[in-house]
C-alpha cells in the first residue's frame, strides 16, 4: 500500500463514471420518494380506520415485502419484467399493447427498478405512519366535524400537519437509505444497460471487490458520505423553516 | 378504544364509502402479494410452461424438476442451514452484547458516558459504504473470509441495538438492583438475575430484527464469503450457474422460495410481536 495523499480525491471529481452513478442515485431517489411515501401515507390513512374488514390482512400483505430477503425477490422482479417471458409483457400483450423492454432498455430500466423499491419499501413506512396517526389526539377530529369539516379538509388540516414531524423523519431516514441503494441495481440489472443503473454504491463496490483499487473506493466512499450529511443538513434546516 | 376516534372513523368510511376502499385496497394487496404467488407457481412450471408464449396463472401440474434442479446444482441443504446457524448464533451474540451494553450506559456512571454514548449514536448515521472497505481489510487480516466467524462476529455490539436497549433498561426500578447489591449480587449477576428477565419484550423485539436482518442480508455476505458450501441461501440462489446461458428461471424460482417460506412462516406466527418492533422503527430489509 502506497500513500497517496489528495489524489484520489482530485481523481473522484473528475471520474465521469462516479458522476454518472451519482445522477443515477438522485434519479432512483426522486423517482420514488414521492410516489413511496404518498402511497405508504393513503394506505395508513385508510388502514388506520376502526371498522374495516380485512384490515390485519391488508396490512399484511403491504407489509410482506419487508420481511422477506430484497436480493431474492429482485431474482422474481427478474423473471416479472423479462422481456421475452416475462407475465408483464404477457399481459401487455393481451391488451394489444406493445411489449416494454424493461430491464433491457437505458430508459426503462431505472423505473424498473423504482417500482422494485417502491414494493420493497412501502410496507415499512405505512406503518411508521400508521404508528404517527395512532396518536394524534380524537378530540381534534370531534372539533373539526363540529366545525364542519369534511373529510378532504380533515386529512389536509389535522391529519398533515400532526405527522409533519414523522413524514420528516421519513423523508430523511429514506434519503439516507437510497443514497446507498445497491442490491436492487446489483441483482436485476447489474448496474446495466449501459450503466444507466450504476448506483454510487454499486460502483464503490465494482471499484473495492471488482477491480481490487480500496483506496480509490475508499475516498468515493466518504464522497458519498459528504453528500449525504450535506443533503440531510439541507433537508433540516428547509424542514425547520416551514 | 375511545368513543371519538371510532366516531372520526365510522364518518370517514360512510363518506368515503366501503366499496371502493376495499377495490383500492384489494389492488394494491394483489400489488403486494403477486410477487410471491407469481414466484411459488413458476417454481412448479415445466421450462416449456415458463418460456413458452403463452403464460398461465398456474401450472398444468405440480412437477418438482425445478426443485430437484435446484438441489442437485447447488448445495440448498447446507446453505440453508448456514443460513439458520449465522442468523441464530447473530441474534443471540447481539442480544447479549446489546443488552448488557445498554445496561451500563442505563445504571451507570461513568467518566465520558454521555460523550461515549452520543459518539456511539453517530455511528448509525455512517454509511455502510464508508465502513465495508476496511472491515474487509481486518476480516482479511484475521483470516476470516469465506468463514462463519466473518458474517457472524462484525455488527454484534450494533449501536441501534445498545440505543435501544438502553432506552429499555432505563425504564428498570433502581430499587431492585439495590436489593440485589444488598444481596450480594455482583454486576453481571444483576445483569443477569434482575435486568434480563425485566427486559424481556426488548429481547423478543430485537431477537426479531436481528434474526430477519442476518437472514436477509446481502452485501455484507456477498463480500467476505467466497465458496458455494459456505454462502447463505440469499447469496446461493443470486449465483446460480446459467447452462448455455439460458438462464434456469424455474430453478431460480424453487430456490427463492425455499429461501424465503421460512421467513414468510415466522412472520406469520410472530406477527404480535412484529408490531412493536416496527414501532421502535428498525426492521429493514
Amino acid at each position: 500500500m502506497t500513500y497517496k495523499g489528495w489524489a484520489n480525491y482530485q481523481r473522484v471529481f473528475n471520474d465521469s463514471r462516479f458522476i454518472l452513478s451519482l445522477k443515477n442515485t438522485v434519479y432512483l431517489w426522486l423517482g420514488h420518494i414521492f410516489i413511496m411515501l404518498a402511497l405508504a401515507l393513503i394506505l395508513a390513512v385508510i388502514l388506520d380506520s376502526g371498522k374495516l374488514r380485512g384490515k390485519v390482512l391488508y396490512r399484511a400483505s403491504v407489509y410482506l415485502p419487508n420481511v422477506t430477503a430484497t436480493a431474492a425477490m429482485a431474482l422474481v422482479f427478474g423473471l416479472v419484467f423479462d422481456s421475452q417471458f416475462g407475465i408483464l409483457n404477457s399481459a401487455l400483450k393481451a391488451v394489444n399493447l406493445p411489449p416494454v423492454p424493461w430491464l433491457t432498455d437505458v430508459a426503462w430500466a431505472k423505473p424498473s427498478i423504482i417500482i422494485l423499491n417502491i414494493w420493497n419499501i412501502t410496507g415499512w413506512y405505512m406503518i411508521l405512519l400508521l404508528a404517527g396517526l395512532q396518536s394524534i389526539n380524537p378530540v381534534i377530529y370531534e372539533a373539526a366535524e363540529v366545525d364542519g369539516a369534511n373529510v378532504l379538509q380533515r386529512f389536509f388540516y389535522i391529519t398533515i400537519p400532526s405527522l409533519r414531524r414523522i413524514i420528516f423523519f421519513a423523508f430523511i431516514i429514506e434519503t439516507i437509505g437510497s443514497f446507498q441503494i445497491f442490491t436492487e441495481p446489483q441483482v436485476l440489472t447489474g448496474g446495466g444497460p449501459s450503466n444507466s443503473t450504476l448506483s454510487t454504491s454499486l460502483y464503490l463496490y465494482n471499484t473495492a471487490f471488482k477491480y481490487n483499487k480500496f483506496g480509490y473506493s475508499s475516498a468515493m466512499a466518504f464522497v458519498l458520505f459528504g453528500i449525504i450529511v450535506v443533503a440531510s443538513l439541507i433537508q433540516t434546516r428547509f424542514f425547520r423553516e416551514e | 378504544m375511545n368513543r371519538g376516534v371510532s366516531y372520526y372513523r365510522q364518518t370517514i368510511l360512510s363518506t368515503l364509502q366501503r366499496i371502493p376502499l376495499h377495490v383500492f385496497l384489494i389492488i394494491f394487496s394483489i400489488f403486494f402479494l403477486f410477487p410471491f404467488f407469481w414466484m411459488f407457481t413458476s417454481s412448479f412450471k415445466t421450462q416449456s410452461e415458463l418460456l413458452g408464449s403463452a403464460q398461465t396463472l398456474l401450472p398444468a401440474s405440480i412437477n418438482f424438476e425445478n426443485y430437484q434442479f435446484a438441489f442437485d446444482t447447488i448445495p440448498l441443504f447446507r446453505n440453508l442451514f448456514n443460513s439458520f446457524f449465522i442468523a441464530i448464533s447473530y441474534m443471540l451474540l447481539a442480544l447479549f452484547f446489546t443488552s448488557l451494553g445498554g445496561f451500563a450506559f442505563a445504571k451507570y456512571n461513568f467518566p465520558g458516558r454521555n460523550a461515549l454514548f452520543a459518539l456511539l449514536l453517530a455511528t448509525m448515521m455512517v454509511p455502510q459504504a464508508v465502513s465495508i472497505v476496511p472491515s474487509f481489510i481486518l476480516m482479511k487480516e484475521f483470516n476470516w473470509i469465506d468463514t462463519y466467524y466473518a458474517v457472524i462476529i462484525p455488527g454484534t455490539a450494533h449501536a441501534f441495538g445498545i440505543f435501544f436497549m438502553r432506552q429499555y433498561i432505563k425504564g428498570v426500578n433502581d430499587e431492585l438492583l439495590d436489593a440485589g447489591r444488598i444481596d450480594g449480587c455482583t454486576d453481571f449477576q444483576l445483569y443477569y438475575r434482575i435486568v434480563l428477565p425485566v427486559i424481556k419484550p426488548a429481547l423478543v423485539t430485537l431477537a426479531i430484527v436481528d434474526f430477519f436482518g442476518a437472514w436477509n442480508s446481502y452485501l455484507w455476505p456477498l463480500i467476505v464469503l467466497r465458496s458455494l458450501d459456505m454462502y447463505t441461501i440469499v447469496l446461493a440462489i443470486t449465483a446460480f450457474p446459467a447452462p448455455q446461458f439460458r438462464t434456469p428461471w424455474g430453478a431460480i424460482m424453487a430456490g427463492t422460495t425455499v429461501s424465503v417460506v421460512p421467513l414468510i412462516i415466522l412472520f406469520i406466527l410472530l406477527q404480535r410481536h412484529f408490531v412493536s418492533g416496527l414501532m421502535s422503527g428498525s426492521v429493514r430489509g
